[in-house]
């Protein structure tokens, strides 16, 4: 701090004394003039200069300006803002001028928000993508990421869990951790945070900045190694006083329904198995009157089929509705919005409403002084579901009615073990209430104009509740009279920022330093209780005292803190070398004693070679820049506290002595702290190229190499240990890829304009390590299938057997271990060809890794109109489709079968790799077969919008109206069999909750 | 500038200041080894955890199937032995290998143990409370890690001696060490046990390790430890002691040893404690029968079951054998099973486990013997006879013969009665978890397994008195290498 005094101290004479040396130089006029937009508001802080001079100076709040320009000659004032094309204006012979500044054709000049402060896109040094307002107020979107689908390059979004509300996930240029989050974080004007933020009413965006180099993340330090995607919300513009409202109503149905089996073909079905059956095992053959239940029998004779898909699914509505207010003068600017969103599931009983209010202040005391806050409260309301609806309607034999002869639901499917799936979406109560408030409150001093003292205090608290009540006339209440639970979880994190910012530009030469420190804390508790056997259904959730059998109430806490030190240094030399350094030192609560702390530095030079002499000529390309990066980032995501041995408390360690219980306490088999525990690294390099041909045509190539390192993995332990294991840092993880961002305008003109914008990307990952000396390892999945884990092999490699179809009449038939078999019977391959089906015959089944993936979206406005498309594809990639494997498991009992099954083996039908029908999984062994192509093109929305024409508006005193209609998912194509080839490939599948398309009639209103 | 300055400074100072404070990470929520070890009920939380232990050899895995089934005692259920990992361990084939989960799981299972009293045994000294209680606890704790050592040095001879807790697990280097070296500490545990326990309990302490309990585990490992290590002088002489003691008697009916509200009876040694409704066994489920639904007496899932030649060695009259078997099925109604899925349902199965107020059989509150004055004794009678006591050896025989209600002995030889003892042991003790150790340290296993198991039969080799070292313990422990398994396997 002191050499930057001592250095302000040398320099400041020397400009003054060369400011007052041009001044006295030579005569002056003074131009005066107004700067506005293309739609006529004033533009504020716009730069105005004098072309050749030094003379400068800004835009006020109305866009106006005055400027001294030499008095003879013929001067140009050059009028520069970010976000606009610059524009040169002859002074010549007036006294007067304006200026209406043209929207930037490329992006290039946009302002891009980098954390803890922000630069013009075309000072980047970094990867950063970019999504602004406009498409995400042109098409509709349900949540945050849904805008980012298909439109930034390296940027993977796939929603999780389709239900109203429910999460996605967002990988960024790979999979950049083994066991860890491998979720990106999320910095909502400064409050960092991560996992869903469907609380956030997407409307209130600005903008949504994606980091995803070393250079750019690294401000982010320890959690930055994911990605980062900064979004920033609305304030109010200079001289726009507005009220907006934007609303659509619309309507959901789901994709496509599985083909399941009719009545009579699950009838022959069963009968098939039956004949099977008793044929193999040398007995009579029992009749329908044995296999069905009365119900089926009737069913049977009536010709009856019940489809159990239209039973749990609907067409539902969709609501959204938000009013905007938004505004500033010289002082104050405002946002304030509130948002009514609802959406009904597809599912019956299933949906999710929230209610949103934002405001964001910024009023400037004085011209040093300046505080403001953005705070945002919701409370969202959702109804879910209760587990395994699909598991039970895809199950559930297609001859028995949905209700019984006296019109209640039976508690179970008849013949089927599967719960009523009816009867669980409408009589089980399973609320889900948020509330979240989060934002920021802040002040900003600045002493002299290039310095900026800011501090931030931000927070960010999520309370939900979940109610559950499982009545007695429902399977899961029945054998305990009425099932209740109450939980509660509180999530409480705040962070304190503070920040110094200095901006200079001395000659040719810019400076832009950033120093801070900053600290941050999460608590998070939970408290739960439940209780059953209720003497009546009437106090569901509401009285867990009345219940006769109450029990133990459970309750838990974490809390974790970061402490940092961070700092940037951009340096600019004549608009055409850059340089940024950027560190940040990081202290983590989660890690040992002595490895609390880690440092992540980074660099990156940028050269905007159009700026070169040898550029400036040609016009082909008006803008050029080549990035380089190298830095390191890192990821904490690990449960707190495993750096302790937990002894945690279970009946399992309890003991009894002479009739009574006591309390035991040791290891488990669990995991042995480690207090070396340290945080992973990432460490990459991006190199990266930004072109911008004829102002038309913008193309971002980036190439990136990424080395994790010190991956948090679990090493087993032997298991003489008393252990089952210990987190380590030891693996090691290669992520290389391409991502490609392409925009350009192909018609400019006033009543016809089309743009076309394009991304592709792909990556290749490599395990590099793994825990000592080991090379492969198995890790299970979610389904219950496993993954290897190989050294110099990619992640997400299924190993598994192999399907081989079925085996044929002549065939000599072998099956796993000591199976006997028929004809008819699953054929796994063996691998090994040693004559028998063993562990030794798994082998890499599948690849769930994407060859690539990529977005296109164009948008055509003629006149009024307005024409979106968004598309994006995924290619390559298999899925574990669970749900196909297990509806075509042809048992002749239990479970409806999809109509794939129809084609199975017989005697008659050898033909078929479809397994015949059994009973008991006798034809049945694990294998490959659930394997499939995930890949899809999907067209993520169409949307036709409609300006009504000022002369009208204007009528009404509005500024803007727009109508439009949206398609949400209209068209998928895709060869994947199961419900959705988005939804979580690791899942099991049968509850998941499917995709929808939708359609949506909006209204947008300025006034 | 310069009041810009100080801004910066304090606000640096205080982050830097206390960002060491700031960032501890303190247990809240739970306990560690830390926060434990600092009273004396904390001592015995340690040492209660360390007996919890002991649950897992009786409970959901198949561990328990361990020094039962692949004996003349028992074989596995026929539904059992439809899975492979579980075949092996009665048929002695390939699936006896080094990947088989329920070797792993006894393994781990063992060493869980051990770690648990380690854990006491190094933590315990340095807390500040009672003296006596002290000792005590880390006596329990002695106790029990010499059994659970006990088990798996006969198990699979040379293991690996852990005796802290762990603390390099970064390099986990626990070479397997000779069998010479884990009877040592196993010995030297048990001295300490038998000087530091109290002779007895009361109220709510009965069920701990005694004094007695430590001097009959002494016995028995004295009788098992091969070569010169075995000695049954010092095996008759810490028996004598328990005798002597005179706190120790056969129940005059032995049903009365296996009745539920009878536990830690007089003929109780030393017993797994379970206890209704969290604390139960899985024992009653694992051998009850297929044909009877779990939640009626007498069903399960059949497991384990007894040979034909076991059952049939009983004599007629013999009040041990409705006790231990179960022949006679009975559905919800009451009514006799008389047809079932497959025939084996219905044949004898293990009735010992049973627990008239339990359901279902998988929750079963009662306890299970490890031992027990009958094996007192037998070992007695044992010890007496390898000293050419032969006399004296068939009256300690004939006590046990007696409460059965059985013909008495009348060998002569020691061969004879080494035989009647050794068939003895499998009638009074069946299905209690001994018989594989018995057939072990006698050297019968391959011909008394391979005559009478029928899965069993011409597949037991001699190799097979070793288990396989678990492949995960090799893998992940660096002094254990692939070629330092146990041969055979």
């Amino acid at each position: 701090m002191r050499k930057f005094k001592r250095l302000l101290q040398r320099l400041l004479p020397g400009l003054l004394v060369i400011l007052v040396f041009c001044s006295n130089a030579q005569q002056t006029r003074t131009i005066t003039g107004r700067v506005t937009d293309d739609a006529g508001n004033a533009v504020q802080g716009a730069t105005v200069e004098v072309k050749g001079g030094t003379a400068r100076t800004a835009t006020d709040a109305s866009g106006s300006f005055s400027i001294a320009v030499p008095a003879t000659g013929s001067p140009v004032l050059v009028i520069s803002n970010l976000g606009f094309q610059t524009q040169e204006v002859s002074a010549l012979g007036s006294n007067t001028v304006s200026v209406s500044l043209q929207t930037a054709a490329g992006n290039m000049n946009e302002v891009v928000v980098v954390g803890y402060g922000a630069v013009r896109k075309k000072d980047l040094t970094g990867a950063v993508s970019s999504v602004n307002a406009k498409a995400i107020s042109d098409v509709p979107v349900l949540n945050i990421n849904q805008a980012l689908q298909g439109r930034a390059p390296g940027v993977l979004v796939q929603q999780a869990n389709m239900r109203p509300g429910g999460g996605v996930r967002v990988n960024i240029r790979g999979i950049s951790s083994i066991n860890n989050g491998i979720d990106p974080i999320y910095v909502i004007d400064g409050v960092i945070t991560q996992g869903n933020i469907s609380e956030m009413n997407p409307e209130d965006i600005e903008s949504i900045d994606i980091l995803k180099d070393a250079s750019a993340a690294a401000i982010y330090g320890a959690r930055g190694a994911n990605g980062v995607i900064i979004i920033t919300t609305k304030k109010g513009k200079a001289g726009r006083f507005e009220v907006n409202y934007d609303g659509y109503v619309g309507t959901q149905s789901i994709i496509k329904k599985l083909p399941m089996m009719n009545g009579a073909e699950y009838a022959q079905l069963r009968r098939d198995a039956e004949r099977n059956v008793a044929l193999q095992d040398n007995r009579s053959v029992r009749t329908d009157a044995q296999l069905f239940s009365a119900t089926e029998l009737a069913s049977i004779n009536s010709g009856a089929s019940y489809d159990w898909q239209d039973a749990i699914l609907r067409d539902a509505i969709m609501t959204n509705n938000t009013v905007s207010m938004s505004g500033a003068n010289e002082k104050t600017s405002f946002y304030s919005s509130v948002n009514y969103f609802r959406q009904d599931g597809i599912i019956i009983n299933s949906n999710y409403e929230r209610k949103a209010v934002r405001l964001n202040l910024r009023h400037r005391l004085s011209p040093k002084f300046t505080m403001g806050n953005t705070f945002n409260i919701a409370r969202t309301d959702e109804d879910i579901v209760p587990g395994s609806i699909f598991y039970n309607a895809l199950s559930a034999s297609p001859l028995e009615p949905f209700k019984a002869a006296d019109g209640t639901y039976p508690l179970i499917v008849a013949n089927n073990f599967a719960s009523h799936p009816v009867a669980n979406a409408e009589l089980v109560t399973n609320q889900q209430i948020g509330n979240r408030y989060f934002g920021t409150v802040y002040a900003e001093f600045a002493p002299v104009s290039s310095l900026r003292i800011r501090t931030s205090y931000g927070f960010d608290n999520l309370q939900r509740t979940t109610n559950f009540y499982a009545p007695r006339t429902v399977q899961q209440g029945s054998s305990v009279n009425g099932l209740a639970s109450i939980g509660n979880t509180y999530n409480n994190y705040w962070n304190w920022e503070n920040t110094v910012t200095w901006n200079k530009d001395i000659g040719q030469h810019r400076f832009n330093v950033m120093v801070g420190a900053t600290a941050e804390e999460n608590r998070f508790t939970s408290n739960s209780a439940s209780a059953q056997n209720f003497p009546n259904d009437i106090y569901t959730y509401k009285n867990l005292g009345a219940a006769q059998i109450r029990n133990a109430p459970a309750s838990y806490f974490e809390r974790w803190r970061i402490a940092s030190y961070l700092g940037r240094l951009n340096y600019t030399y004549k608009d055409r070398y850059y340089v940024t350094f950027t560190a940040r030192r990081d202290g983590n609560s989660k890690f040992g004693p002595d490895n609390k702390f880690a440092f992540f530095p980074s660099g990156s030079v940028a050269w905007r070679f159009t700026e070169e002499d040898f550029m400036q000529a040609k016009n082909v390309v008006t803008n050029g820049k080549l990035r380089v990066s190298y830095g390191a980032s890192g990821n904490p995501n690990i449960a707190p506290y495993r750096s302790f041995t937990q002894f945690v408390a279970s009946s399992a360690l309890n003991y009894s002595f002479g009739g009574t219980v006591v309390t035991g306490l040791g290891n488990g088999n669990g995991v042995l702290g480690n207090p070396a525990i340290r945080w992973e690294q990432a460490k990459q390099l991006n190199i990266g190229l930004d072109v911008e041909l004829f102002r038309k045509v913008s193309l971002n190539v980036d190439f990136f190499n990424i080395q994790n390192e010190n991956l948090i993995l679990d090493r087993t332990l032997p298991p003489s240990s008393g252990f089952g294991s210990i987190t380590y840092n030891i693996g090691g993880l290669r992520n290389r890829g391409v991502d490609i961002g392409l925009n350009t305008i192909i018609i400019n003109k006033k009543d016809l304009t089309w743009s076309v914008s394009a991304n592709w990307s792909m990556y290749r990952n490599k395990i590099t390590s793994l825990e000592g000396g080991v090379t492969e390892r198995l890790v299970q999945q979610s389904d219950f299938g496993n993954n290897i884990l190989r050294v110099g092999s990619p992640l997400g490699l299924r190993w598994d057997y192999l399907y081989g179809g079925v085996w044929q009449t002549g065939d000599k038939i072998i099956r796993p271990g000591t199976k006997a078999g028929v004809p008819g019977d699953m054929k796994i391959v063996d691998v090994n060809n040693d004559g028998r089906i063993d562990a030794a015959d798994q082998t890499v089944v599948g690849d769930l890794n994407t060859d690539w993936y990529g977005g296109l979206s164009t948008d055509l406005t003629f006149k009024g109109f307005h024409l979106n498309i968004v598309t994006n594809c995924r290619v390559g990639n298999d899925l574990a489709n669970r749900v196909w494997d297990f509806y075509m498991d042809g048992r002749g009992t239990f479970i409806n079968n999809l109509t794939d099954m129809n084609n199975r083996w017989t005697p008659g039908n050898p033909g078929s790799n479809i397994p015949r029908a059994t009973i008991d999984f006798r034809h049945y062994d694990n294998s490959s077969r659930y394997m499939e192509d995930g890949t899809y093109f999907r067209f993520r929305s169409i949307t036709l919008g409609y300006n009504l024409p000022t002369a009208f508006i204007s009528r009404a005193s509005m500024k803007r109206a727009r109508l439009y209609i949206t398609a949400v998912n209209p068209i998928t194509i895709t060869s994947y069999r199961g419900y959705d080839p988005e939804a979580d490939p690791s899942g099991f599948g049968t509850d998941t909750y499917p995709n929808a398309k939708s359609y949506m009639f909006g209204l947008n209103v300025t006034l | 500038m310069k009041r810009i300055n100080i801004a910066i400074l304090s606000a640096a100072l205080l982050f830097g200041g206390c960002s060491k404070f700031f960032l501890n990470e303190e247990a809240e929520s739970f306990i560690t080894a830390e926060n434990l070890y600092t009273n004396a009920s904390g001592a015995l939380a340690g040492v209660n955890a360390a007996y919890a232990n002991l649950k897992n050899f009786r409970n959901s895995g198949r561990a328990m199937l361990i020094g039962v089934v692949g004996t003349d005692e028992s074989q596995l259920g026929i539904d059992e032995a439809g899975v492979t990992d579980r075949l092996g361990l009665d048929a002695y084939d390939r699936n006896l290998n080094a990947l088989n989960p329920w070797i792993t799981q006894m393994w781990r299972t063992c060493y869980t143990g051990i770690a648990r009293a380690n854990a006491v045994i190094e933590n315990v000294p340095g807390i500040s409370m009672d003296e006596t209680l002290k000792k005590r606890i880390v006596a329990e704790a002695s106790f029990l890690r010499a059994l659970q050592y006990f088990w798996a040095v006969q198990l699979w001879g040379d293991v690996p001696i852990i005796t802290k807790v762990i603390s390099d697990a970064e390099k986990y280097n626990y070479p397997r060490k000779p069998v010479s070296e884990v009877y040592a500490l196993i010995l030297s545990d048990l001295s300490k046990a038998e000087s530091d326990l109290p002779e007895t309990y009361f109220g709510n302490d009965r069920g701990r390790a005694t004094r007695y309990a430590a001097k009959a585990l002494m016995a028995k490992v004295y009788l098992s430890a091969p070569g010169t290590l075995r000695n049954y002088a010092t095996t008759e002489t810490k028996l004598r002691e328990v005798i002597r003691s005179n706190r120790y008697q056969l129940l005059t009916n032995f049903a009365d040893v296996f009745s539920v509200t009878n536990e830690n009876n007089a003929e109780s040694l030393f017993e797994v404690q379970f206890l209704s409704p969290d604390q139960t066994n899985n024992m009653s489920f694992a051998t009850g029968s297929r044909a009877v639904p779990d939640n009626i007496l007498g069903g399960g899932y059949a497991w384990f079951i007894p040979t034909d030649y076991m059952f049939n060695l009983y004599e007629a009259a013999d009040t041990r054998k409705p006790v231990t078997f179960r022949t006679q099925f009975f559905n919800s109604q009451g009514q006799l099973i008389t047809t079932a899925s497959n025939a084996e349902h219905l044949k004898p199965h293990v009735r010992k486990f049973e627990d008239p107020s339990a359901s279902p059989s998988s929750a079963v509150g009662k306890n299970t013997y490890v031992l027990r004055y009958a094996d007192v004794i037998l070992m007695f009678a044992e010890a007496l006879n390898e000293q050419g006591k032969i006399g004296e050896a068939r009256t300690e025989l004939n006590h046990i013969r007696s409460r059965a209600k059985a013909t008495q002995s009348v060998a002569i030889t020691q061969v004879q009665l080494r035989d009647e003892i050794l068939t003895e042991r499998m009638k009074e003790l069946s299905f209690e978890g001994w018989r594989w150790y018995d057939l072990k340290r006698t050297g019968r296993l391959v011909a008394l397994a391979g005559q009478h198991n029928p899965r069993a039969a011409g597949k037991v080799k001699e190799s097979n008195n070793l288990f396989p070292i678990p492949l995960s313990e090799i893998n992940n422990n660096d002094g254990i290498n692939p070629e330092d398994q146990n041969p055979g396997y």
